[in-house]
């Protein structure tokens, strides 16, 4: 391990009771915090102090804390899972700030996200794009023999880039348009990438785009700074994929033909 | 809360005749092992589509067994809902799994076979697990491949577009498919994805932050749940025509574990309070390539994969001097020449080397450092040195392969594993015990279904790597989609419990209230974490890696000591009607503290050492596990019959194919 | 957007060639200008009408999505805000774009409304230049008086667009303003110009830094081309840059600088000037 001292810091977290209250700012103060520890161990440490106080502790949503699982949602500093690039808060470790630091600590804000308590925001838009067309409609043990379709490389490994995502919604947090569209294209492009995901593409994207847009994400003005902040390294290169199939299956859908008409 | 109608333990101990048991309780279908499984699907009775619709199956869980199972069952037209504690199914604990899935499809040409891959896990469970039950895992195995890679799973691949495999720890063959270091992650997601259809179709409803508080019982059969919406607060129970627990293990009994802070017992243990067995929850597995803990402020062990082990050779300084000199910090290890270093793991198992099993691997490594040779500041930790392989392959190669888990461990340890050895010790990992199930994969308690971790069904005494999600989504996808139906089959079209019309309901919405109540009224000055904490360093030391009777002994008193000042001073802000996270787990707390002294007392009970069960009085005179076969070839399961009242009895292990032997990986 | 944006970047490139004509002899720019007059009306008003329209639908649709963006961002904003990757250019595409609409309203009226109004401001410059054209003269129509043919070449007289750019860029105030509209079309170009291909799918991780330069290049190119005009008229207020030699230094009329060369239009011989 490397050496190991120890932080105090002062917080100042965004605390609101419920989803319809007004919420404020709280300021604490946190010492004996190790540069060894994680954020949200440093924000344990908080807590335990506050319970102490008979305070409510600040809730704020966490699970595996080994950065996968997406639940950890902070914007810390401005920053959506703070300031050190290609991690979740929960990967954040305390040598990354400095001894008697201000620490600015609020939920994801963007309107489909609506704060339910203090850090924690209700992410089941996300949930609902997915459920649109984030798929392959397939019945369980129907499938083919796994190797019957090869899938080079390139492809397989391209799919893999776009489907890293852990949908913890930074990238919404961090656009000033609170768009979705570094989150929807990672899924669009993983699926529309494969072979397995060819006969539902046209289908998919627009779906998906268009539960994006009744969810009220904002649009994508192509500034970057969802791939800047993304903990997972997620491009604007998925954004383009996606467009790119967005423009495509539009026109197809201008053109197809319609067989007979129905009723 | 014993319940006569379910109580099995009278009838299992009248049971004598082995064959007959697995017949009449196990329901292992008889028949040569490979026809097993099929024979056992013709026979199970079949719903009409028409009427799936009127059929409610409860799904607690949403991870690999539980989103695959709710997936399955509502594609078939079954009305199901799923029940999760966090904001999304996609963020269930399954996620998390690093470094691959299993399956025989011999793709490698290495001789892997299904019964390889059945025998291995027999053999790496050290002889504990059920023979049918591992078979048709090893059988559906390559149906897992080819379901999930359909889902748009992206495997990796080879340049010729066929799927690639790594090997694993406990197998002679390369039969791992994976998906970089975040196989768990896609297997997930493509269970999320096909939930996420089933949800969008109408025919999952789904129910995120909710978590079970209890289990409701009509006449004597599994027919609904309570659950604490963690937003509102609100108490509400559900009916259905039977239950499907997927709720994970308790590996978070250890307080500092690899998994999630949200995983629990409460599920499991409420089910084993109503009358479900609870099957060898002494078998614990504890990883042996984690990150070593660094302070008392750590809240979680992070795992580092086992794949990890494919080219890191772990070894610890011959003498105790240079550990003590790299612990000060005034040696560099690599400064540590070649001869002065002890890779224990290829002396010891020369075949197997460092891929040993990972009860093998852990145990060695507690030898290295209760011998005082272990490094890290806190004398409890080893290396995994990729020194060689670098040297052998490139960088480059190394970081191909391993490179998010190599930025992951600078990242929380802020060391550089390609220039210094990583340092690693055993954590808490999995649990193998669970849920005692019949073939069928239900509980003692009828219409109550257990998949994934939460059952204790295929993987024996120890768990062997990539087989997890491999059984995760055997039950999830294959066996609970056909048993299940069965079960509702029988039950008719008579439909689900009415509220108004069974009292059992409100009963036990009531019952949670009470207990809410009587865990906001305590007004102490401890917060549940520390309490946890305490919990989990006494099942550590205790009840950890190595046990003995003297241990169990006191563990359990230290135990009912702590679960009394629980009771006494546990200290809950906030309110019981809004989300309060110190009540969520408080409540969680609570269950594991019941929960920890029927670990010990089974661990107490199993006096032999196999698997992941290590009693220090029963090992060969090199230090090996010594199975006592003769008395303990059995899964032994738990009644509960009143506050710490539980009543062992065994299911005997019934092996026609395989013969037992001594463990060895030398 | 995309779309749009991308007729108005290639609109401008067009504009700026013609602009750099001032660089050359006045019969260059007013040929040039009186060759766009001549067009058939249904093509000029078409394309005047086509790049209006894809200017207002730029518009238009930058406003919806505005508004759709800001109410997507939720009534509650960050306390504290920072950036890691996003370009200013790109965060101020609305001021810029504002700026840029503005100006624009400014330049039509300044350049073609007045013009076409027949304003007496600028009745000076009409039929002031005198142009000439050789062989073919199917385009030029019916604009213009004149003159005899001498050696197969017939001299027009036209409306003098060199004079007027000359004089409407005397002015310091609005050379000024076209300053600041420059500098913020090179904002918006600067994003604008790279980010149509990502709105459009045409861009992935390889091309976007190479996009992004090219599009800084361009907006550099373009706006660069585009001051160069005003800037050195400017300075030929206060220098003889030699630039400008045969113009006539009259003061526009939008403003109240006296003229201080007010030299009757002369008729420049086209074929001598041009090699400078």
């Amino acid at each position: 391990m490397s050496e190991e001292k120890t932080l105090s810091l002062t917080l100042k977290v965004w605390r609101q009771s419920k989803a319809d209250a007004k919420g404020h700012f709280e300021t604490y103060k946190v010492s004996n915090v190790s540069t060894g520890s994680s954020f949200l161990e440093m924000l344990d440490i908080l807590n335990e102090d506050l319970v102490a106080q008979g305070k409510e502790p600040i809730a704020f949503d966490h699970d595996c804390r080994e950065g996968i699982c997406g639940m950890c949602s902070m914007t810390i500093n401005g920053m959506p899972h703070g300031p050190l690039p290609g991690v979740t808060t929960c990967q954040l470790h305390m040598r990354n700030f400095r001894d008697g630091e201000t620490i600015t600590i609020e939920p994801w804000r963007a309107k489909p996200f609506p704060v339910i308590k203090d850090l924690i925001v209700d992410r089941t838009a996300f949930d609902k794009i997915i459920q649109a067309g984030g798929f392959v409609s397939v019945r369980t043990g129907s499938a083919i023999d796994a190797n019957i379709i090869p899938i080079a490389k390139e492809t397989a490994d391209l799919a893999m880039d776009a489907a890293e995502c852990i949908g913890c919604g930074a990238c919404v947090a961090a656009c000033k348009n609170a768009s979705a569209m570094l989150f929807v294209s990672s899924k669009v492009t993983q699926l529309n990438t494969l072979p397995q995901g060819q006969p539902e593409k046209d289908r998919r994207v627009l779906a998906m785009v268009k539960a994006m847009d009744d969810a009220g994400f904002g649009n994508c003005s192509n500034l970057g700074e969802c791939q800047a902040v993304c903990p997972k390294g997620q491009t604007l290169d998925f954004i383009a994929k996606m467009n790119r199939d967005y423009a495509v299956a539009s026109i197809k859908k201008l053109f197809k033909s319609r067989g007979k008409s129905r009723k | 809360m014993s319940n006569p109608e379910i109580s099995f333990s009278e009838k299992w101990k009248s049971a004598t005749d082995p064959n007959d048991f697995a017949k009449t309780i196990s329901l292992i279908p008889d028949g040569p092992l490979a026809e097993k499984w099929s024979k056992r699907k013709f026979e199970y009775k079949l719903v009409n589509p028409a009427n799936r619709r009127k059929f409610h199956v409860i799904v607690v869980g949403s991870g690999l067994a539980g989103g695959a199972c709710a997936a399955s069952l509502g594609e078939m037209g079954f009305n199901v809902s799923c029940f999760c504690y966090q904001d999304s199914p996609r963020r269930a604990h399954s996620i998390a799994a690093q470094g691959g899935i299993n399956a025989a499809k011999c793709y490698q040409n290495d001789g892997d076979s299904v019964y390889r891959l059945f025998y291995d896990t027999i053999k790496g469970g050290d002889f504990r697990a059920r023979e049918g039950n591992v078979y048709r895992l090893a059988e559906v195995s390559n149906s897992i491949i080819d379901q999930c890679v359909a889902q748009g799973v992206p495997f990796a691949r080879e340049y010729g577009g066929t799927l690639a495999n790594r090997s694993f720890g406990g197998a002679q063959v390369s039969r791992t498919f994976y998906a970089r270091g975040q196989t768990g992650q896609q297997l997930l997601l493509g269970a999320y994805s096909a939930l996420s259809k089933q949800i969008g179709l109408g025919t999952v409803k789904m129910y995120n932050r909710h978590e079970m508080m209890d289990l409701v019982i009509v006449n004597g059969e599994a027919k609904g749940i309570v659950t604490r919406n963690m937003i509102t607060g609100e108490i509400k129970s559900w009916n259905a025509d039977c239950v499907v627990l997927c709720t994970g293990g308790y590996g978070n009994v250890f307080y500092l574990s690899t998994n999630a802070q949200g995983c629990n017992v409460t599920a499991a243990f409420r089910a084993f309070k109503h009358g479900a067995g609870f099957a060898n929850p002494c078998y614990t597995q504890i990883h042996p390539t984690c990150i070593p803990v660094h302070g008392d402020q750590q809240s979680k062990l992070t795992l580092m994969s086992e794949s990890l082990r494919n080219d890191g050779r772990v070894w610890v300084p011959k003498t105790r001097e240079q550990a003590k000199a790299i612990r000060e910090g005034k040696l560099n290890p690599n400064d540590v020449a070649e001869e002065d270093r002890d890779y224990y793991l290829e002396r010891k198992y020369p075949s197997f080397g460092n891929l040993a099993p990972r009860d093998i691997s852990s145990r060695a490594a507690k030898e290295a450092c209760d011998d005082e040779r272990g490094v890290a500041s806190t004398g409890r930790g080893v290396f995994l040195d990729f020194r060689d392989a670098i040297n052998r392959l490139g960088e480059d190669v190394i970081r191909d392969r391993y490179g998010n888990l190599f930025d992951m461990y600078e990242n929380i340890t802020g060391v550089n594993p390609y220039k210094n050895p990583m340092q690693i010790y055993p954590a808490s990992h999995y649990t193998m015990g669970g849920l005692w199930v019949d073939y069928n994969l239900m509980s003692t308690i009828p219409g109550l279904f257990v998949g994934g971790e939460a059952n204790f069904s295929d993987h024996g005494a120890n768990r062997l790597g990539a087989s997890a999600l491999m059984q995760g989504l055997s039950d999830g996808y294959f066996v609970l989609p056909a048993s299940v139906p069965n079960y509702l089959a029988k039950c008719g079209l008579k439909g689900a419990p009415k509220k108004e019309d069974h009292p059992e309901y409100a009963a036990a919405e009531a019952a949670v209230r009470e207990r809410i109540e009587k865990l906001m009224s305590v007004h102490g000055n401890k917060s549940p974490r520390a309490i946890h904490h305490e919990l989990g360093k006494i099942i550590w030391e205790k009840c950890g890696m190595a046990r003995t009777e003297e241990g169990l002994k006191s563990a359990i008193e230290e135990i009912k000591a702590l679960r009394e000042e629980f009771w006494k001073n546990v200290k809950i802000v906030g309110t019981a009607d809004s989300l309060n996270i110190e009540l969520e787990r408080a409540a969680r707390v609570a269950d594991f503290l019941d929960f920890a002294i029927l670990l010990c007392k089974d661990a107490l009970e199993r006096r032999e050492s196999c698997g992941g069960h290590f009693r220090a009085e029963f090992q060969t005179e090199e230090g090996e596990a010594l199975r006592v076969d003769e008395k303990f070839h059995h899964v032994g399961v738990w009644e509960y019959k009143g506050d710490d009242d539980f009543v062992r009895v065994q299911e005997p292990l019934v092996y026609e194919n395989v013969h037992l032997a001594t463990r060895s990986y030398k | 957007m995309a779309v749009t944006g991308l007729v108005l970047v290639l609109f401008l490139l067009v504009h700026v060639v013609g602009n750099l004509q001032m660089f050359q002899d006045p019969s260059h720019i007013n040929t040039y200008a009186h060759l766009l007059h001549s067009l058939p009306p249904v093509c000029l008003w078409g394309f005047r009408a086509f790049i209006l329209l894809c200017f207002v639908v730029h518009f238009g649709i930058a406003i919806k999505l505005k508004i759709e963006n800001l109410n997507a961002r939720g009534p509650e904003g960050y306390l504290t805000k920072s950036t890691r990757y996003a370009a200013w250019s790109a965060r101020m595409m609305v001021i810029s774009g504002i700026i840029v609409l503005l100006f624009v309203f400014g330049h039509i009226i300044h350049f073609t409304i007045l013009k076409e109004a027949g304003a007496d401001c600028l009745a000076q410059f009409k039929d002031a230049a005198t142009i000439t054209a050789f062989g073919d003269h199917g385009l030029f129509g019916y604009l213009g008086t004149h003159g005899p043919a001498e050696g197969g070449a017939i001299t027009y007289k036209v409306f003098d667009v060199y004079g007027m750019v000359y004089a409407g860029f005397s002015c310091p105030w609005i050379a000024g303003a076209y300053v600041i509209a420059m500098l913020a079309l090179l904002s918006h170009l600067s994003h604008g110009a790279h980010s149509m291909f990502q709105s459009i799918g045409w861009r992935n991780e390889t091309l976007r830094p190479i996009l992004r330069g090219v599009a800084v290049v361009y907006a550099v190119v373009v706006c660069g081309g585009l001051l160069a005009v005003p800037a050195a008229i400017q300075l030929d207020q206060h220098v003889d840059t030699g630039l400008f030699p045969t113009v006539h230094k009259t003061a526009c009329c939008a403003c109240d600088a006296t003229p201080e060369n007010n030299v009757p239009a002369t008729e420049p011989e086209v074929i001598v000037t041009i090699q400078q």
